[in-house]
């Protein structure tokens, strides 16, 4: 899940950028920057999603 | 009242409205424009000719002799003149070179001195960031939150000292009101599709070398206090369970790696700011004094941090949901808030690197811009809260105030008053909103609600002058290279938006994948967290040596048993 997140991370990012390689156009580059942006906070809930598998007040962290 | 009297008023009267009336006239005329043919210019002429200054002129000025100024000067009228021009040859006199050099270096030395006294400003932000956090924490981790706050100060300055100021400035050069910064000469780049993209500078480092220069002196010292206050975000967010070596770590790799390549990027002639230039994106990332160089990327790594050291004991019951864990000190935080607005006038003014030349004046309005965003900013907060939970509350009030300055920060020298109001009055609600997604949705704890403050504000104030900058701001004619004024959506530019986006997903998907990884690392060799022991009877004694309140009795809440000091 971490692995998915932080790929998630990156992928919105190059999203965003690649925007600006493959067109001219500003209205495609900013639905690419806003999808890339989107992607990039979908990796951050994922990356959180992970950490929450083990948060301590469940009951299974190290700290339980 | 004699006849006479009544006479003389009406006179009075009648020579009142013939003034009147005269003024009406010469106005209507003088919009009109010249009435006489000779007096209107001949179109295609050129025009007069400015009077060069010669050496004979300045030879000829007269100074207040020795005698009158030992008369002593009350009105201040005879102190300053030609006398107080440095000369560089006494035995010459003075010469127009002299004169021409010192108004440059006053310049230059007015630049100087507002740098420093901005960036002294921003340093004693230190001491508002320090209240704001160690008030929201409970008292039995208040020598433990405020020892953070201290020493990110000094962690943080060696680190930047060491490389930190050369990978984020050493390829600015060209910075005209600080007098060039020349030494500051070498980017590294490279060469994708066609396109130099900067990723870091090379000259700088521990200060040494050419860069030993005074204008570099005043860049660095004005860089370092911005970076400190990035790095001491993570502290308000890791607080009351983070171990202090780990933070001494963790806070020394962000002032070395991670705020310096985002700086570089925004402000020291990186890939982002040449968005403009390079791909016709508005004038490229542009971000005037660090929404999201200084607040995202405190706010990115505060997060990171908090996911990895996961939340207090008993903040989350088993079932998911929160409690609250109040501060001990309403009182501070409200200090620290206030110290903290106080301390932007620094931040936002002080970013034009100077108040003379280049459009510097506008810091008038980058202050007045500052001060509306975080009253409307804690305007917004406290309208949400008391809607939402019936009370007017303080410390949300406070991170209002702090969300709207956030907001306004990056784009405080572009917009008008009234998209700062705007701004800051989103930012209000922002953060209100942010807090409660982030610890009830995502159940990550921050104690002082960093996040939400830096980093969703942050973003937001990035994002916002894309869409609020009113193309009315000239810094020397041109921003990032690009010529013109910078615009925003609304104002008719998109493309200056999709530029801030591009910034957006840069911070949320590169630096937080950067904080996020070096701190896993840190937590796999050196261990983030505290021992349970230690966090429930409270970090001051275990982590520190030394309680923060030695004299009380801490008792802690629901149980009954006292903290031994």
């Amino acid at each position: 899940m971490k692995i998915m997140g932080l790929i998630l991370l990156l992928g919105g990012w190059i999203i965003a950028v690649a925007g600006l390689l493959v067109t001219d156009a500003t209205g495609v580059r900013m639905i690419l920057a806003l999808v890339g942006f989107g992607t990039t906070i979908a990796g951050l809930l994922t990356v959180n999603k992970a950490h929450m598998e083990h948060a301590i007040w469940k009951g299974k962290g190290r700290l339980a | 009242m004699t006849l006479h009297n009544r006479l003389s008023f009406l006179t009075d009267r009648w020579r009142l409205r013939t003034w009147c009336a005269a003024l009406i006239l010469a106005s209507l005329v003088s919009l009109a424009g010249p009435s006489r043919a000779e007096d209107a210019p001949t179109e295609g002429a050129p025009a007069e000719a400015a009077t060069a200054i010669t050496t004979a002129d300045v030879k000829g000025v007269s100074t207040p002799s020795p005698e009158d100024l030992a008369k002593g000067d009350p009105g201040g009228a005879r102190t300053g003149s030609a006398a107080d021009i440095v000369m560089a040859d006494p035995k010459k006199g003075l010469t127009l070179t002299d004169v021409v050099n010192q108004v440059g270096q006053n310049r230059i030395a007015i630049n100087f001195v507002w740098t420093l006294i901005t960036g002294y400003l921003v340093m004693f932000m230190q001491a508002g960031f320090a209240l704001v956090e160690t008030g929201l924490c409970r008292a039995k981790n208040a020598n433990h939150t405020m020892m953070m706050n201290f020493m990110v100060y000094g962690f943080g300055m060696f680190a930047y000292w060491v490389m930190g100021f050369a990978i984020q400035q050493g390829g600015s050069a060209g910075v005209t009101n600080l007098g060039g910064l020349n030494p500051l000469n070498n980017e590294f780049k490279v060469s994708l599709f066609g396109v130099d993209w900067g990723l870091f500078g090379t000259k700088g480092f521990f200060l040494s070398d050419t860069s030993y220069d005074v204008g570099v002196m005043v860049m660095f010292l004005f860089q370092m206090v911005f970076m400190d206050t990035a790095a001491t975000i993570v502290t308000g967010a890791a607080a009351e369970r983070w171990k202090f070596a780990a933070f001494a770590i963790s806070s020394m790799c962000l002032a070395a790696i991670w705020y310096p390549l985002f700086g570089n990027w925004a402000w020291g002639g990186g890939w982002l700011s040449q968005l403009g230039a390079n791909f016709k994106l508005g004038h490229g990332y542009c971000d005037f004094a660090g929404s999201g160089v200084v607040h995202a990327v405190g706010g990115m790594s505060a997060f990171a941090a908090a996911m990895i050291i996961g939340p207090r004991i008993g903040k989350y019951n088993r079932d998911g949901s929160p409690n609250a864990m109040p501060g001990h000190d309403i009182t501070m935080v409200l200090l620290g808030c206030f110290i903290l607005a106080f301390g932007w006038f620094g931040f936002n003014p002080g970013s034009t690197l100077g108040a003379s030349g280049a459009g510097s004046l506008r810091i008038g309005s980058i202050a007045v811009n500052t001060m509306l965003a975080g009253a409307t900013g804690s305007f917004g907060a406290l309208l949400y809260m008391w809607i939402r939970f019936g009370k007017p509350d303080a410390s949300m009030s406070g991170n209002g105030l702090l969300a709207g300055l956030v907001a306004i920060t990056a784009p405080s020298g572009f917009v008008n008053p009234v998209g700062a109001v705007i701004i800051g009055f989103v930012a209000g609600f922002l953060v209100c909103l942010s807090v409660e997604f982030i610890e009830r949705v995502m159940k990550v704890d921050d104690p002082v609600g960093a996040t939400s403050v830096h980093g969703t504000c942050g973003l937001w104030g990035v994002l916002s002058l894309g869409l609020f900058a009113d193309g009315t701001s000239n810094y020397g004619g041109s921003w990032n290279g690009v010529d013109g004024s910078v615009t925003g959506l609304f104002y008719g530019d998109p493309g200056q938006f999709v530029a801030q986006l591009i910034g957006c997903a840069t911070l949320v998907g590169i630096i937080f994948t950067i904080a996020y990884a070096f701190n896993l690392l840190i937590d796999i060799f050196v261990g983030q967290r505290v021992s349970a022991e230690a966090e429930l009877e409270g970090l001051d004694l275990p982590e520190m040596g030394a309680v923060g309140y030695p004299e009380f009795q801490l008792v802690l809440p629901g149980t009954g048993h006292s903290v031994e000091a």
